[in-house]
């Protein structure tokens, strides 16, 4: 008669209870008026598909979700190149030094955001350091335009961005088991070899997380691309924000929001299920 | 020992990248006039003094500590749980799950902190530092939980398996056989929490109150009408302190290897 | 042992999931239909000031009552704090601020309809016409304000609700190190001289929507017709050093010297100026725009008191003195203040008077469409 109750669920329950309350009621509040006619007397009324129609058949919020999509993509994919020779290299140091190269790696969350952006407009705009070291040194003859731009998006962004991918990847290459390289290396595995066949698979899920982790923040992160890419770049953050503050349409910000939702939890699954496939290890858990 | 070479330089170009906008902050931070400008035009305290002596931002930075401390001493166990439950058992609506706790992430905090707001106001509840700390509870459990699947997932799973062979229950498994393996992602996982919360603006401008406010909320008081070399001297104070504690870290921790180098190494 | 524990556990998590689930179910059904919506809020308002009239509002505390008022940060909010002490003494209540910009005070009252945390919130960028309609805050009679007769007609509020405090209004700044020539009008800005010089601002802005409106006005158009604005900015955007949203990034542009002419207002050249730069600020020919900033009582607070405390800030003393720490003009006619103040400032009531009243209503009905052709133009 007396059934237990599986582990796992002990094991979340904190976690979903917390959730119930303060995420899932609010979020759903957020859905329920996503579906809902903005009032122009302020509030929301009736069911109505519109915002989501809105959505889809406008080419200018298209154009946005898409670039949001490639920018998040990108700063995903340098974040991972980036964050894995640090994380490589920081779990390769010496003892004593890991700890200071990984809170260098982790200075960028300790800075307030507006300051940390007023770093970057000080060395990318035009009349900037970059721009000023670059024509000295000859590399180019026009000052490059990278405030205000994509590309100075991407590169504000990694840089907020890279210590949670080389936080995930170093604690997964500190807890890897150096035996099996040792192993390989003494079975004759080159060094490349050694990486790419032991070291790389086994930090697949490390690299997972950390690209996922960072695909999700940059989807959602508002201060940089307001603040880099100005008005010009305007990505599903940015419109989201101009909607809840400026434009007060409520019911539409919470529609591209769970478009935002949406997408990810697609992306994640797919994402989830190739690089699960083609993992050499055999390993039965899901990440 | 031609492949680490070359990392060594791409790695030292990174962090050339991660410092130099930080440098920039730092510097400019010592400019003497009211505007935050690069190069800063002669050299002055003035703005630490300012934002040391003039106690305008020691109560709002005693709650900011105080608010990422909670957060995490909530966020870091119910998120390791969570993350321990979801590599460790497989069950129904597992994925569910996983995505739930992941979806912070994506949703702006902007509309998160409203959607919040109107379900507190609708209560009544109007305990900010509480609600506050359940928000950036929920904000901060993602990034636990990413941090540690990635971690439980790939530890050697054999150990916990001796250890439960060997009669131990599997309480006292995770907590003495588990735990010590993924030491590096809890410490990753309480650093991103504790920042995280530390440096939130957005819920905290909607779910405070009066009398509880908090660093940001004062960085964005200043930002009004300019940008200060205030704000850079805060963030330039933040940096050097952390910097300290790191250092103190080191310290012990080498103290504490010199004295025990077998316990510290679990590797079997 | 965890077993044991579990049951209880997940008992326990059920049954707050339950009451929480009961109890905002009732939220989520209210909002479902408006009309529901609103007799929640009726409820809660009701309640709310049920609590103030039996003496202290905000809730169960028994201390001196509170007043809660949102300000702008800054120096701005010092110098209120600071002349809010006066007031705190006469009625002896406690006051606290809140660090809440414009927008975001309105996006704050407005999710905590019905039951709000704030009692007097300002707003400088025409928001009270969206609260008004929303119902999120009060009306006043100017006759129950003792200092309502003073007024300038400009100050008063065409919705009838409270009146100005403070004008401040958008003209051109400019650094006078840089230009000889003091520029007499907006077309100015669309000179060759200044090429890659000339600070814009954003549509998101307010500032930036006053000059795109002050624009269209200038070439035939207005708020019923923003066309002629876009097609003017569209021929201004390569004069641009920069397209900006927030307000310091002004500032910095001008300390930075990479732009030294603006439309922008008075209020921050003041500022600008207290702290160094070589900023002036011109009333172009066409007029300036101005900017009303109010503070409102907030439906459901402590409205008595927060009635008290508007009144108390169109104070001829009270503003006096706040145009002389941070220069923005009074509302109060019976203000006088000193010839260097009244050169920098709309004073006195022929200046008054040619402030342009943006139609807010108008306004915020057509700010998404134009925001959106707005935002298509800037990232061609």
């Amino acid at each position: 008669m007396k059934r237990r109750i599986p582990p796992h669920w002990i094991l979340i329950a904190p976690g979903l209870l917390v959730f119930a309350v303060a995420f899932l009621i609010p979020i759903g509040r957020l859905a329920v008026m996503s579906f809902q006619e903005n009032l122009p007397e302020g509030g929301t009324g009736g069911f109505v598909w519109d915002h989501y129609v809105k959505f889809f058949s406008d080419p200018h919020y298209l154009r946005i979700f898409g670039r949001t999509l490639v920018i998040s993509a990108v700063v995903s994919f340098i974040c991972l190149v980036m964050g894995y020779c640090l994380a490589y290299g920081i779990s390769r140091a010496k003892e004593g030094r890991k700890l200071l190269l990984l809170m260098i790696a982790a200075m960028p969350l300790l800075t307030s955001a507006t300051i940390r952006n007023f770093g970057w407009i000080i060395i990318l705009s035009r009349k900037g350091l970059l721009n000023e070291l670059l024509l000295s040194v000859g590399v180019i003859k026009e000052p490059l335009s990278l405030l205000y731009t994509p590309t100075g998006v991407v590169i504000a962004l990694v840089h907020v961005l890279l210590p949670y991918m080389v936080l995930i990847l170093y604690s997964v290459l500190e807890g890897l088991d150096r035996n099996l390289e040792s192993a390989a290396a003494n079975l004759g595995a080159s060094r490349f070899h050694t990486f790419r066949l032991v070291t790389l698979p086994l930090s697949m899920p490390g690299i997972i997380a950390g690209t996922l982790l960072v695909f999700s923040i940059s989807l959602s992160f508002f201060v940089t691309p307001s603040l880099i890419g100005g008005p010009k770049v305007q990505l599903m953050a940015t419109e989201i924000y101009n909607q809840t503050i400026n434009l007060l349409n409520w019911p539409y910000a919470s529609a591209l929001a769970l478009i935002l939702l949406a997408a990810v939890l697609i992306v994640t699954n797919l994402y989830n299920r190739a690089l699960s496939r083609s993992r050499t290890e055999a390993n039965p858990f899901h990440v | 020992m031609f492949k680490i070479g070359w990392l060594r330089i791409a790695n030292g170009l990174i962090y050339l990248y991660i410092l130099a906008p930080l440098a920039v902050v730092i510097i400019s931070s010592f400019h003497p006039g009211e505007y935050l400008i690069f190069p800063p035009q002669g050299f002055s305290w003035r703005w630490y003094e300012h934002v040391l002596m003039s106690g305008r931002y020691t109560e709002p930075f005693w709650n900011s500590v105080k608010i990422a401390v909670v957060t995490t001493c909530f966020s870091l166990p119910i998120g390791t749980l969570a993350a321990y439950a979801l590599t460790r058992y497989d069950f129904r609506f597992k994925n569910a799950v996983q995505s739930l706790f992941l979806s912070p992430l994506v949703i702006p905090t902007l509309l998160f902190g409203i959607g919040l707001l109107i379900m507190f106001s609708a209560l009544g509840v109007k305990m900010y530092f509480t609600r506050l700390v359940l928000a950036h509870i929920v904000l901060t459990i993602p990034y636990v939980v990413r941090t540690m699947l990635a971690s439980f997932s790939q530890i050697n799973r054999s150990i916990e398996e001796a250890s439960v062979v060997l009669g131990a229950s599997p309480a006292r498994t995770f907590w003495l056989v588990t735990l010590p393996q993924v030491k590096s992602a809890l410490a990753a996982s309480a650093f991103i929490s504790l920042v995280m919360s530390f440096d939130e603006l957005v819920v905290a401008l909607f779910l405070t109150g009066p009398g509880l406010n908090t660093l940001p909320i004062m960085i964005y008081s200043d930002i009004q009408f300019n940008l200060s070399p205030s704000i850079a001297a805060i963030s330039s104070l933040v940096i050097v302190a952390t910097l300290a504690i790191g250092a103190l870290l080191i310290i012990f921790m080498q103290q504490r290897t010199r004295k025990s180098t077998d316990i510290e190494d679990p590797k079997p | 042992m965890i077993a044991k524990y579990a049951r209880k556990i997940v008992l326990l998590c059920v049954v707050a999931l339950l009451v929480f689930v009961a109890g905002c179910g009732g939220g989520t059904k209210s909002s479902g239909g408006n009309t529901s919506t609103d007799t929640n809020a009726q409820t809660n308002a009701g309640s709310g000031s049920g609590t103030a009239s039996g003496g202290n509002g905000g809730g169960s505390s028994s201390a001196p009552a509170k007043l809660v008022v949102s300000s702008f940060g800054g120096a701005y909010e010092e110098t209120q704090k600071e002349l809010a002490k006066q007031f705190a003494q006469e009625y002896n209540v406690e006051i606290e601020f809140v660090t809440l910009y414009s927008a975001d005070a309105l996006a704050k009252i407005r999710a905590e309809k019905g039951n709000p945390s704030i009692d007097v919130v300002q707003f400088s960028g025409g928001q009270e016409s969206i609260a008004g309609k929303e119902d999120l805050i009060v009306p006043i009679d100017l006759n129950e304000l003792s200092n309502g007769k003073d007024l300038y007609d400009a100050a008063k509020d065409p919705n009838g609700y409270a009146p100005a405090y403070a004008f401040s209004a958008l003209g051109i700044i400019y650094n006078e190190e840089k230009i000889s020539t003091p520029p007499t009008s907006w077309k100015d800005l669309w000179k060759d001289e200044y090429k890659g010089k000339v600070a814009l601002v954003d549509i998101s802005n307010s500032f930036g929507l006053q000059f795109l409106l002050a624009v269209a006005k200038m070439n035939g158009g207005g708020e019923h017709d923003i066309q002629p604005g876009l097609d003017a900015i569209r021929e201004l955007l390569p004069n641009a050093a920069a397209v900006v949203k927030s307000t310091p990034e002004v500032g910095t542009l001008f300390a930075q010297e990479e732009a030294i002419i603006a439309a922008y207002d008075t209020g921050y050249a003041f500022t600008f100026r207290q702290q160094g730069q070589p900023i002036k600020f011109v009333t172009p020919q066409e007029g300036a725009i101005g900017t009303f900033i109010n503070a409102q009582v907030v439906k459901g607070g402590n409205e008595e008191l927060a009635k008290k405390f508007v009144d108390f800030l169109l104070r001829p003393g009270i503003q006096k003195q706040f145009a002389e720490k941070n220069g923005y003009a009074p509302t109060n006619r019976t203000v006088e203040l000193s010839e260097e103040l009244q050169a920098v400032m709309p004073y006195g009531e022929e200046a008054v008077g040619r402030l342009i009243r943006l139609n807010n209503d108008l306004v915020n009905e057509n700010k998404a469409a134009w925001t959106e052709e707005w935002n298509k133009l800037i990232s061609q």
